[in-house]
């Protein structure tokens, strides 16, 4: 049953008010209690936008978790006790099965804390029967548990019963002529008491660019929103809350490269530096991540193996763990050093010189429309190119190439995505990730089943008695892996040619055209 | 969905009581579930405080003209609803006789709510009937309370006697003893001697108390006001018997 909730005026007299409730029927007080409740999300908030809100709700005496419908506040399933931090860690059963495919590996994180006091009144009707539940909640937010201390308004709330609907018309009619304002959520009060915006922090959202901006001003656009996205998601990658924030990490780091390589010429001399070091943070996040995506990958690795073959990968998993652990210790440590502090700090400062556009070569004060323009078109030819040529004897180093072209085409088209008309530029990144699946696929069975014999390797030194079904098991896994590669490579014509379908290349050839009607109409 | 049914072709042998309690422990786990008061004396919903009365009686409900759900009310414990009696339902029987399968009345009446609800609890009248029948149809599980006399076990051989003729094997019957008093020989006697001749017979037995007769006082279930008293605790021991009994707990 959805709730009303109200505001009280900060001089509110609740026993005014409950006096006034008296007055529809016999009123049932309840002893004060107390209620610690826990909001949580995934980083960028994916249950808040799917409608959902995910609750543990925590008394003196016992816990449990409940997960809502954000707008009806309808209860979808329960759990008891506080719930585990990633999806795949939930117990079987309905509330598991519905997060899993939200959160995916994800993990939950309070995103605020509440901690209140309640007062409860049980209305009931001649028979003694409850009709409607009223409760008084005063009390504090925070955004970790240590830290309640930011005061919220307080609160009346109306929780009808099943099948009595007039009393809580009446009770409703009663707080409006109370002058009790409807509130917002709790949720709501929480984040704005903590000044937390709700964002869906992706790496993905187009920054905002103009066709006359100089070239200078929208490099610095785009290299502000990717240093904004490793900043957001540095202390989620040294605690390791999940891997999705490294992962975050580095593509801001890649895309940063790619900028500061492709548009060289348009940045002044003193860059250089800059790129060494985003090079070696680069080289740093590369180990902790590839051991990242084994473990994502190994359910679907114990897939690729007969029921029998599946606990002698055990031991594998077990060597993958420890050295991502290993090598996340190291990472933590070097993302906290004085190097990537001086680093972004100033970058910072370099990319905020908003009127310092005198300091950067003469092509850089140039609006980047028709660059963008150019610059998409001859990564398109390039990708074209490099697609048209390879054929079934093409050794893989070719998809590889072709795969990197691809990622700097996406990268270009995202950047700039604001310049064109949404429709259009979303059918051309959709096109093209599909082709990019491909060889990403393609790309990742090859170097796993390279990798995979390595670590084998390492496995053996380290436990020369290692159990000859774990040998065998791993074999059969990097068999599959080549099975799956050569799929995904005869897959690929039919994927490249639908990328290269006539519609496709005629948007992207007249890419100024699009630009220019996109400016007409806005 | 689990649809348990408690029933006895004998009457005050503690079925309201079981319906009641049972309920209110499965739904304070966070379970969503219904009582549903099928028995025209209106016990269980006079338990729960509620009207006994359902708009347009036993007829409009069998025709579909009111739907279900809208005749739910919900009780004074979170995830605890109510089906209420009507007084209407003294003549279920002729109602359902009038209907083509009447035996599957029931069933077809709880298909929409499957989603809502975990457990159903179905609290049937005494006698054996076609009320009975369709309650076997719609039924996963018949809790049948005894007490521990002739009488009352004759009325549990007649049951699985009828269950046998019906072809009814899917139903399970879980029957157990209920009032027990160890004051009295006979109950001693029976409750010691008879798990040998019945294999289903649960082991929990609820003792005959004065805190069960008080569930009329409080109008509530007695975990609600006694949880920790001998009953109590016993509702509780039998709850989780039922629910390994019935692969629930897994």
């Amino acid at each position: 049953m959805q709730s009303r909730d109200f505001h009280l005026p900060p001089d509110a007299d609740r026993k005014r008010i409950l006096k006034a409730f008296a007055a529809l029927g016999a009123l049932h007080l309840e002893p004060e209690s107390r209620l610690r409740l826990t909001f949580l999300d995934s980083f960028d908030w994916r249950l808040y936008h799917a409608d959902s809100l995910l609750v543990v709700e925590q008394t003196p005496y016992q816990a449990r978790t409940r997960w809502l419908r954000r707008s009806s506040a309808e209860l979808i399933a329960a759990l008891p006790g506080a719930v585990a931090r990633f999806a795949c860690q939930i117990p079987a059963g309905p509330l598991r099965d519905r997060l899993e495919p939200l959160l995916e590996m994800r993990a939950l994180l309070p995103m605020a804390c509440v901690d209140l006091h309640l007062t409860r009144a049980r209305l009931l009707d001649k028979r003694g029967k409850t009709v409607l539940h009223l409760t008084f909640a005063s009390g504090q937010a925070g955004k970790k548990e240590e830290t309640v201390d930011r005061p919220l308004p307080e609160r009346l709330q109306l929780l009808p019963v099943k099948g009595y609907p007039k009393a809580l018309h009446r009770s409703v009619d009663l707080a409006g002529q109370l002058q009790l304002l409807p509130a917002t959520t709790l949720l709501e009060d929480a984040l704005a008491a903590l000044e937390r915006p709700v964002v869906r922090q992706s790496r993905k959202a187009p920054v905002t660019l103009t066709s006359e901006m100089s070239t200078a001003e929208a490099l610095r656009r785009i290299l502000r929103q990717q240093r904004q996205v490793m900043e957001s998601n540095l202390a989620g990658t040294c605690a390791d809350l999940d891997s999705e924030f490294l992962h975050d990490f580095r593509v801001a780091v890649r895309r940063t490269r790619t900028l500061l390589s492709r548009f060289s010429r348009f940045f002044p001399a003193t860059i250089s530096r800059f790129r060494n070091d985003f090079k070696w943070l680069g080289q740093i996040t590369g180990p902790t991540r590839d051991l990242d995506v084994y473990l994502l990958n190994f359910p679907a690795y114990l897939e690729q193996l007969a029921d029998t073959a599946r606990p002698h990968l055990a031991p594998l998993k077990t060597f993958l763990e420890n050295s991502q652990r290993q090598e996340q210790r190291r990472l933590a440590r070097c993302l906290g050093s004085q190097r990537l502090k001086r680093l972004l700090s100033e970058w910072q400062t370099f990319l905020q010189t908003d009127n310092a556009d005198a300091d950067w070569p003469e092509a850089a004060r140039k609006p980047i429309g028709p660059l963008a323009d150019r610059r998409i078109g001859k990564a398109f030819r390039r990708v074209m190119r490099a697609g048209a040529a390879i054929d079934g004897n093409s050794p893989p180093a070719a998809l590889h190439e072709l795969r990197i072209d691809c990622k700097r085409l996406r990268y270009l088209m995202e950047f700039f995505q604001s310049l064109y008309p949404p429709k259009e530029m979303g059918r051309l990144i959709k096109a093209l990730k599909g082709l990019q699946e491909n060889l990403g696929n393609f790309n990742d069975f090859t170097v796993q089943a390279e990798q995979l014999q390595e670590i084998c390797r390492q496995m053996r030194q380290k436990n020369p008695e290692l159990a000859a079904e774990t040998l065998i098991a791993i074999g059969m896994l990097i068999d599959r892996l080549h099975q799956r590669q050569q799929t995904e490579r005869r897959r690929f014509a039919k994927d490249f040619d639908r990328f290269a379908a006539p519609r496709n290349l005629r948007l992207f050839r007249s890419l100024s055209s699009l630009r220019a009607g996109k400016e007409e109409t806005s | 969905m689990t649809v348990l049914a408690t029933y006895n072709i004998k009457g005050g042998v503690g079925k309201t009581a079981t319906a009641v309690n049972l309920a209110y422990l499965a739904a304070r786990s966070g379970q969503p579930t219904l009582v549903w008061d099928l028995d025209p004396q209106g016990a269980a919903t006079f338990y729960f405080r509620v009207k006994p009365k359902i708009k347009g009686g036993s007829k409009a409900l069998l025709d579909g003209k009111q739907e279900l759900d809208s005749l739910i009310r919900g009780t004074d414990f979170e995830h605890l609803d109510l089906l209420p009696a009507d007084f209407s339902y003294r003549h279920l029987d002729l109602r359902l006789d009038d209907r083509k399968h009447p035996t599957r009345q029931l069933r077809k009446l709880l298909k929409p709510l499957l989603a809502s609800y975990r457990y159903i609890f179905l609290d049937c009248p005494p006698s054996i009937s076609l009320v009975s029948e369709a309650v076997f149809t719609a039924a996963d599980a018949l809790l049948v309370p005894i007490i521990p006399t002739t009488l009352s076990l004759r009325t549990l051989q007649q049951l699985i006697d009828f269950r046998s003729r019906q072809q009814l094997d899917r139903l399970q019957l879980l029957p157990f003893f209920s009032m027990v008093d160890r004051r009295k020989a006979l109950h001693r006697q029976l409750v010691d001697e008879l798990p040998e001749q019945f294999r289903d017979l649960l082991r929990t037995e609820i003792p005959y108390a004065s805190d069960v007769e008080r569930m009329g006082v409080h109008r509530a279930p007695l975990a609600s006001f006694a949880g920790r008293s001998r009953p109590g605790l016993a509702y509780e021991t039998l709850w989780e018997e039922i629910r390994r009994k019935t692969g629930e707990d897994v």
